[in-house]
């Protein structure tokens, strides 16, 4: 990546050009005219209700900009962009026969993830080649040619081809390629052989007629006079043969053409399967890495589907896996942390602080499984703490146990209020600054320690407000509505009581009189 | 006395409360409008421009402004900020590539002069999705221990299912008591 950003010249003049191209006037998922809204991750354009969906489908599958609204464009993107184009898409989703319209399928296909990685690879590669000698020059007046040539390069499906090859990390994507390619011939020469055979045969039998008819019309000329009605016959006989058989002829080639289309339709039925046993294969993988880890120790996967598509179906399943595993080392290490932090530190806490900070710890557990648990959580924690609060007067016992309270059983003692609010689901700046404790600049650090993982932090949480503290604790509005209750129920009471007053005085003011 | 019934005809008369939605574009901030709304997952499209929809919850009414988050469209929000007295800042938190750019967009809100009296709610949205951020680690990357000036409050939510919308909203309401 370059450091320097595209200029909004840079920017306009590129799109602008993206956009210009023939391939890319319509919407690449409905075909709408103009296009304005795009997916960077497969440098395609679409319509803004296709930008809906992909949206709807996350940023790490598609991510989406528009290509007037949206002006802060990276050189990566616009590579991306560049070297894309809808033709290219379209080729390479063809190639690898996904041509399913969900877009749910579509995107999450192998395809998809394929063509996302080689777009991302060539777009860097040609930021490499051009970004690094700053484009801008490129980009407003050479780039032109330079950049069409490029796209216009890929836009040959053939080419596309060649292209991968240097460009695909991993080798094994290339027998894919190949594969389809064979197959894809393999069905033309079937046609093309079959379909000549019966015109052929066709020809002969007729060919083998005419000679008979100019024998015999040469005959018919020799002995006019002698059989001229048998010869008649014996012609319209023959011409009633001829169309018979002409019919015939006819219908031999319908029905050759419709076991052609059987067959077609059969090869593609075929693939069909081959795709869905593809998939299906994929999903399993996916849906247990270590059965694809096993797979590709042991080389089987292709073998058991024939084809090479499952080699890459593995080397795709690393990538997944090797997600999982960041995922699970990540969250392993910040449990770690966690832990961690509970032991580092203790003092003055009194035990049933300590007791807190291990039902916490337990919290941290749980929430590993689930986040809902967590809520159920959040939502107990927020009644508590007001009894809590007023018990304790101490907020950092009270935001403590915010995130304790419903967690139970557990081991051992020291523990770091820090940590307090790690895994929480919201915090909230008064839980946070603890404002009873002075030296925030001190403590802030700490402070954010504690709220490791939490899943909400606000600023009275963080800051502790002193006065705040009992606000929270209204977190419903019953509350307020018992005091209005309760207020009323006291002014009728003082009304009555003033109303026996007055009548009281109006008594007395009588006896008086 | 005064200060109750103040309260008392706070509670009663349907006041409506400004919030307006932010955020980079394909956080979620529409998607949580009309989760509030109807309290079910609309199919949206890009926002351009701005919807606005009247929330009310718990008796209290809220008018809602979703605006849209695309580049061009943010230096439109601050057309939106007079008395607004929340703001809703939605965050994806799969997105962690442009944190950067939401705590910019978020420095540069809370220092603009109308929402010097407003506090801050971020919805860390889609958390459903694996591999999302924490709360915990967006205020982190958004600094926001560091924002003083305003009341904060950050909270995991997932717009889809709907979890955690309503305890932001609980905050709000409780800091519409102060």
């Amino acid at each position: 990546m370059s450091s320097q950003e595209p200029t909004k010249n840079d920017v306009d003049t590129i799109l602008k050009r993206v956009r210009s191209l023939a391939s890319n006037k319509c919407c690449f998922d409905c075909g709408t005219k103009n296009p304005t809204w795009s997916s960077i991750t497969y440098g395609i354009l679409i319509c803004i209700d296709c930008s809906a969906t992909h949206r709807s489908l996350g940023v790490h599958v598609s991510f989406v900009k528009s290509t007037q609204l949206d002006v802060n464009w990276t050189w990566l993107q616009l590579r991306s962009m560049q070297v894309g184009g809808n033709a290219n898409a379209l080729a390479f989703f063809e190639q690898h026969n996904c041509t399913t319209k969900d877009s749910q399928q579509k995107y999450n296909s192998r395809a998809a993830q394929m063509y996302r990685e080689k777009l991302h690879q060539l777009a860097l590669k040609t930021q490499r080649t051009y970004g690094t000698k700053q484009m801008i020059d490129d980009g407003a007046a050479h780039p032109a040619p330079q950049a069409k040539s490029e796209t216009d390069f890929f836009n040959d499906a053939v080419l596309v081809e060649n292209t991968i090859k240097p460009v695909s990390l991993n080798p094994i994507k290339e027998p894919v390629i190949e594969d389809k390619s064979h197959e894809g011939p393999n069905v033309a020469p079937l046609i093309s052989a079959e379909s000549v055979q019966p015109s052929s045969q066709v020809k002969s039998s007729i060919m083998q007629k005419k000679p008979m008819q100019t024998k015999k019309k040469g005959l018919g000329a020799q002995k006019v006079n002698t059989d001229f009605k048998e010869i008649e016959k014996a012609i319209s006989e023959q011409e009633r043969l001829k169309e018979v058989e002409k019919q015939q002829v006819i219908k031999n080639k319908e029905e050759q053409e419709k076991t052609l289309e059987k067959q077609m339709a059969s090869m593609k039925l075929a693939y069909n399967n081959l795709d869905k046993q593809r998939e299906k294969a994929e999903e399993k993988c996916k849906s247990d890495p270590k059965k694809s880890e096993n797979l590709e120790r042991l080389g089987m996967a292709a073998g058991a589907r024939g084809t090479g598509i499952s080699h890459s179906a593995v080397s795709d399943m690393q990538i997944i896996q090797q997600d999982d595993v960041s995922a699970q080392s990540k969250k392993s290490s910040f449990f770690d942390d966690f832990e961690g932090g509970f032991s580092s530190k203790s003092s003055g806490f009194n035990s049933r602080e300590t007791e807190l900070d291990d039902m916490f710890r337990g919290f941290g557990q749980t929430t590993k499984s689930d986040w809902v648990v967590v809520d159920k959580f959040a939502d107990e924690t927020s009644n508590r703490t007001s009894s809590i609060l007023t018990l304790d007067g101490d907020f950092k016992k009270a935001s403590y146990s915010d995130f304790s309270s419903k967690t139970s059983s557990m081991s051992s003692s020291n523990g770091d209020a820090s940590k307090r609010f790690a895994n929480a689901k919201a915090i909230s700046s008064e839980q946070y600054f603890g404002k009873n404790q002075m030296s925030e600049s001190d403590i802030n650090q700490g402070r954010l320690n504690r709220f490791q993982g939490s899943s909400a932090i606000s600023s009275d949480d963080f800051f502790g407000d002193g006065q705040a503290k009992p606000k929270p604790n209204y977190n419903s509005t019953e509350i307020g509505f018992m005091k209005q209750d309760f207020k009323e129920g006291v002014t009728k009471v003082a009304g009555k009581l003033s109303n026996m007053a007055s009548n009281v005085m109006s008594s007395l003011q009588i006896v008086k009189d | 006395m005064g200060f109750l019934f103040s309260k008392l005809w706070n509670l009663f008369t349907n006041e409506e409360h400004k919030i307006i939605i932010v955020g980079l574009d394909n956080a979620g901030k529409t998607t949580i409008l009309y989760q509030f709304l109807m309290n079910e997952v609309v199919h949206t499209s890009p926002t351009i421009g701005s919807n606005v929809e009247e929330v009310v919850w718990k008796n209290i009414h809220f008018l809602m402004w979703d605006i849209g988050g695309q580049e061009s469209l943010r230096s439109s929000w601050s057309t939106y900020y007079t008395h607004a007295q929340f703001v809703i800042m939605v965050v994806d938190s799969t997105d962690r590539e442009r944190l950067p750019i939401i705590k910019d967009e978020l420095m540069k809100l809370l220092a603009h002069e109308d929402l010097q009296k407003s506090s801050l709610l971020v919805f860390a949205n889609k958390q459903d999705i694996k591999n999302s951020m924490t709360a915990a680690e967006i205020s982190e990357h958004l600094n926001l221990t560091a924002i003083k000036d305003h009341g904060w409050h950050i909270q995991a939510c997932c717009a889809l299912t709907g979890e955690g919308l309503y305890q932001g909203l609980e905050w709000i309401v409780s800091n519409l008591k102060k």
